[in-house]
């Protein structure tokens, strides 16, 4: 017997006979699932009940020791002194010239204790930037477990479980606590735009965390949710991806393919008030210039069809394309993410869009006027509340 | 305590140093060196070997020193000479036979005739040849080098003068500098003379200093980079304590010195340096510091990764640094009994018998083995500067090709070597000493404060020089720090006594102070 391609996370055992469609895709070598049934069906969760998707494939950093707030923030643009002990925090990080590398979110268990979770590999980036510093810096993917519970039922469902700190527990707030006897991470984290928590496991805990959630769903049940499902939510709450709205700056081989964080609508994440971070001088210089060239807004497109791969044109001049784009159900419109001239970036600004799509057979193009919006095109209350 | 009369601090009071403080002091500017050691001029120093006998610490061969830097100093009010003539090779040979080449190339080559008429015939064509490369790429070897930012004019313009620079020359001369840039200067030395001894000098002199072997690739480039501190019209000179004149016209400039007072750190604030630390823990202000320390111990142990992009300082550290050359300085008691130059003069002696030699040696060294045979380059300035030793008795210098850097290799052993291979040429030369001092690279970062102990701030290579040296993105002695400043040998052009480095970097540090880039 052939070894698999590809590995399978410590849930694979629980998803497997629940997907239906045999729908599988490679994520850091991992399956995860893409579908399970219809994903119609599973966005529908996200927003109405409550959804669970497998997280593992992310990887996990472990840092700690003196140096280790010191490690972080010369790494991140934003002020990890800001993000206090049971805390969570969002941030990107830079190359020196102020290029993207990734963006992730950094747990902060105690003074000298914190986890960073990403989607690509970082471990000799950090070391790097650690240089000289009295910090252990250690990739604990392989040890770390989790699932994404999104959806308005989500608090009730932990609650259920037996997770009172769900009760409390506020927006990026995060604790160290018991789902029956299995020790649980939870942090009220999530990638869906809707009121979520992400639960962290060892990985022997796997299948246990997974049954009892799913016993404490009872009737109105939780949802295992496939990527595209979860990729409409994303766009709707505006989440940029890696290899979606930006490539890794060390993995970009044209250097106009390389993002700052403010053309990512960052802006708000680069603090110029701490001292040195990787790429600062290169970020505060492309601020004095007044910006970075592109700016990343919310399009709304008239019609039904996603605008996905579509250029955008101010007369004939082309000033844009889509990153992502979908149907938006809970909207009802169809909704694109796209990079922009930044003099086209203005909220009202309309784009001619030119959207290609095949009736059986035969490709045709249709152009419709978009009108560019925040990025954001969800603030759905209960998502911090 | 802080201390704040300053404009510009200086890290290191080397010879690069002490020409940019003097040029900044003269400029108006409030200038302060601190230098760790007890005395400033770095490798261009003199100490006292044996009561009574001077030798020159490291460098004992100096090339032309820059006539910008001399000229604008007033160097030549303060004794500093240009124009001691060239000095003779002369190479000592297996048998205890020796062979001059001195500086006059007809002389030479008829004294090469004796032992190759096809040498004598392609010498002194070989030598123009390495002058009008020299020549070419003198735009290269002498200004600042531009940054590959080609909206700036100035960028523009030197790499337009390089370009015909080196065109103007001819087609021919073109092709061939093109065609031997990058070779290994044994491929070289091979198609042109047949006879061992003049390849050996040769691949000498193309690696000495440098962590390459006469067949590691641009190592004629390397040639090429030395021959053109050492031409003829260059006008070499003996080590003439050139600190001393250094010295005195930076103190005639207003500079102050500190000795004995060494750097813990660059200050940095808001991406600008402010001034640095001492060991004892005081502060000094300035708005301007430069540093004549090497760029490893400048960015990773002054100003350090929290100040720095991770992949600047990761470029840093990948400089490629290790010291290959060792030094040995003897105080002896009677003349060394080495074979005298044809014709009288100055003269360095040269023990690199041929190509093999050096490239055997360098193969211990590579593999940081201590080198059983090594390569000298020999000099003895008592010889010309008799007020050196007392009478009767001589100060000799003696290069070292190559010598491992090592925590563990007794240096003691070096210096046993050495005299050993230099009785072989210079009979009762063991017994003549009075004291000797050995040093190899380690020996010789601990003393001169130079990581690696690299004779030039870093290994001399095509993709360490000109705007990518040291790194890309600090190649005009600038860094990434506002107001901090790259002086030494680490920078363009790199090491040789020329204060090319260091009247450069005055120069970019006044342009900056006019365009109202230095921090306030």
């Amino acid at each position: 017997m052939t070894q698999a391609a590809l590995q399978r996370t410590p849930f694979h055992e629980a998803l497997a006979p629940l997907n239906k469609a045999e729908a599988w895709e490679r994520w850091q070598g991992y399956a995860t699932v893409t579908r399970f049934y219809n994903e119609g069906q599973e966005y529908a969760a996200i927003r109405n009940t409550a959804s669970l998707y497998d997280i593992s494939p992310m990887l996990n950093y472990r840092i700690s020791g003196p140096d280790a707030e010191r490690f972080l923030n010369r790494l991140v643009t934003r002020d990890i002194r800001r993000c206090k002990p049971g805390r969570c925090f969002y941030t990107p990080w830079c190359d020196g010239d102020g290029h993207i590398i990734e963006d992730g979110t950094i747990f902060r268990f105690a003074e000298d204790r914190f986890q960073l979770n990403c989607a690509e590999h970082n471990l000799t980036w950090f070391r790097s930037t650690a240089q000289g510093l009295d910090v252990s810096i250690e990739d604990a993917s392989e040890r770390i477990a989790a699932l994404s519970l999104q959806g308005p039922m989500a608090r009730t469902i932990l609650l259920r479980a037996g997770v009172q700190e769900a009760q409390d527990l506020r927006y990026f707030g995060l604790v160290e606590t018991h789902i029956g006897d299995v020790p649980l991470i939870l942090t009220r984290t999530g990638f869906t735009g809707d009121l979520g928590f992400e639960l962290w496991v060892e990985p022997e805990h796997a299948l246990t965390l997974w049954e009892r959630l799913m016993a404490a769903g009872g009737t109105q049940g939780i949802t295992p949710i496939g990527s595209i499902a979860l990729d409409i939510a994303r766009i709707e709450a505006g989440h940029i991806q890696v290899h979606s709205e930006y490539l890794d700056a060390r993995t970009a081989v044209d250097i106009s393919e390389k993002r700052s964080p403010a053309e990512l609508g960052l802006d708000w994440a680069l603090d110029f008030r701490k001292e040195h971070f990787n790429g600062r001088r290169a970020l505060f210089a492309e601020r004095e210039r007044g910006g970075p060239p592109l700016r990343l807004v919310g399009l709304e497109v008239p019609g039904r069809r996603p605008a996905v791969d579509a250029m955008l044109y101010d007369g004939r001049r082309i000033v844009g394309q889509t990153t992502a784009a979908v149907w938006s159900p809970l909207l009802k419109r169809s909704i694109a993410l796209a990079l922009v001239d930044a003099a086209h970036a203005q909220t009202g600004t309309e784009l001619r869009t030119e959207v290609y799509y095949r009736r059986e057979l035969r490709l045709l193009r249709s152009e419709p006027l978009a009108r560019v919006v925040p990025h954001r095109f969800l603030a759905l209350e209960r998502r911090q509340a | 305590m802080s201390d704040t009369a300053f404009d510009a601090v200086f890290v290191g009071g080397g010879h690069n140093g002490l020409v940019a403080a003097t040029q900044l002091a003269r400029k108006g500017l409030r200038v302060l060196v601190l230098e760790a050691g007890d005395r400033a001029g770095g490798g261009a120093a003199d100490y006292e070997i044996h009561p009574g006998f001077r030798t020159p610490a490291l460098a004992h061969v100096l090339p032309a020193f820059d006539r910008r830097a001399a000229r604008g100093l007033g160097l030549r009010r303060q004794g500093l000479q240009a124009g001691a003539g060239d000095m003779a090779r002369v190479l000592l040979l297996p048998d205890g036979a020796s062979m001059t080449l001195g500086p006059d190339p007809q002389q030479a080559a008829s004294a090469l005739r004796a032992h190759s008429a096809a040498d004598a015939a392609a010498y002194p064509g070989f030598l123009q040849r390495l002058h009008r490369h020299t020549q070419a790429l003198r735009p290269l070897l002498d200004g600042t080098p531009p940054r590959l930012h080609l909206a700036d004019r100035r960028n523009l313009l030197t790499l337009g003068r390089l370009g015909w620079s080196v065109r103007r020359r001819g087609r021919g001369a073109m092709r061939d500098l093109l065609r031997i840039i990058t070779m290994n200067v044994a491929d070289l030395l091979e198609e042109t003379f047949e006879s061992d001894a003049v390849k050996g000098a040769f691949a000498l002199e193309a690696v000495l200093g440098t962590d390459h072997g006469p067949r590691s690739p641009n190592t004629v480039f390397t040639l090429l980079h030395r021959m053109a501190g050492l031409q003829p019209e260059g006008a070499t000179a003996q080590a003439a304590g050139r600190a001393k004149p250094l010295l005195a016209a930076a103190t005639g400039a207003g500079v102050e010195l500190r000795t004995g007072t060494r750097v813990a750190g660059v200050r940095v604030e808001g991406g600008a340096a402010r001034g640095v630390t001492l060991t004892d823990g005081s502060t000094i202000d300035a708005g301007v510091v430069v540093s004549n320390a090497d760029p490893v111990t400048t960015f990773r142990d002054l100003v350090g990764g929290d100040h720095l992009d991770a992949d600047f300082l990761a470029e840093v550290r990948a400089l490629r640094m290790r010291g290959t050359t060792g030094k040995v300085n003897f105080a002896l008691e009677r003349a060394p009994d080495l074979p005298q130059p044809a014709g009288g003069g100055p003269a360095r002696w040269l023990l690199a018998p041929s190509i093999d030699h050096v490239e055997t040696a360098f193969d211990h060294v590579k593999y940081g083995e201590a080198v059983p045979e090594p390569a000298l380059e020999i000099t003895v300035p008592s010889l010309t500067q008799p007020d050196r030793a007392p009478a009767g008795g001589h100060v000799m210098s003696v290069n070292v090709a190559y010598a491992p850097y090592s925590d563990t290799l007794d240096p003691g052993d070096l210096g046993r070597t050495v005299t050993a291979l230099i009785e072989r040429h210079a009979p009762g030369f063991g017994a003549s000493v009075l004291a000797c001092d050995a040093w190899g690279p380690r020996q010789i970062e601990e003393r001169f404060n130079v990581h690696g102990g690299h004779w030039h701030h870093g290994d001399i290579a095509l993709d360490q020089f000109f705007m990518v040296r040291p790194v890309p993105g600090c190649a005009q002695y600038r860094t990434p720090v506002d107001g901090l400043y790259l002086c030494g040998a680490g920078a363009h052009p790199g090491g040789g006594v020329t204060g090319t480095n260091g009247i450069n970097a005055a120069r970019e540090i006044l342009r900056d102070r006019r365009n109202g880039r230095q921090a306030a």
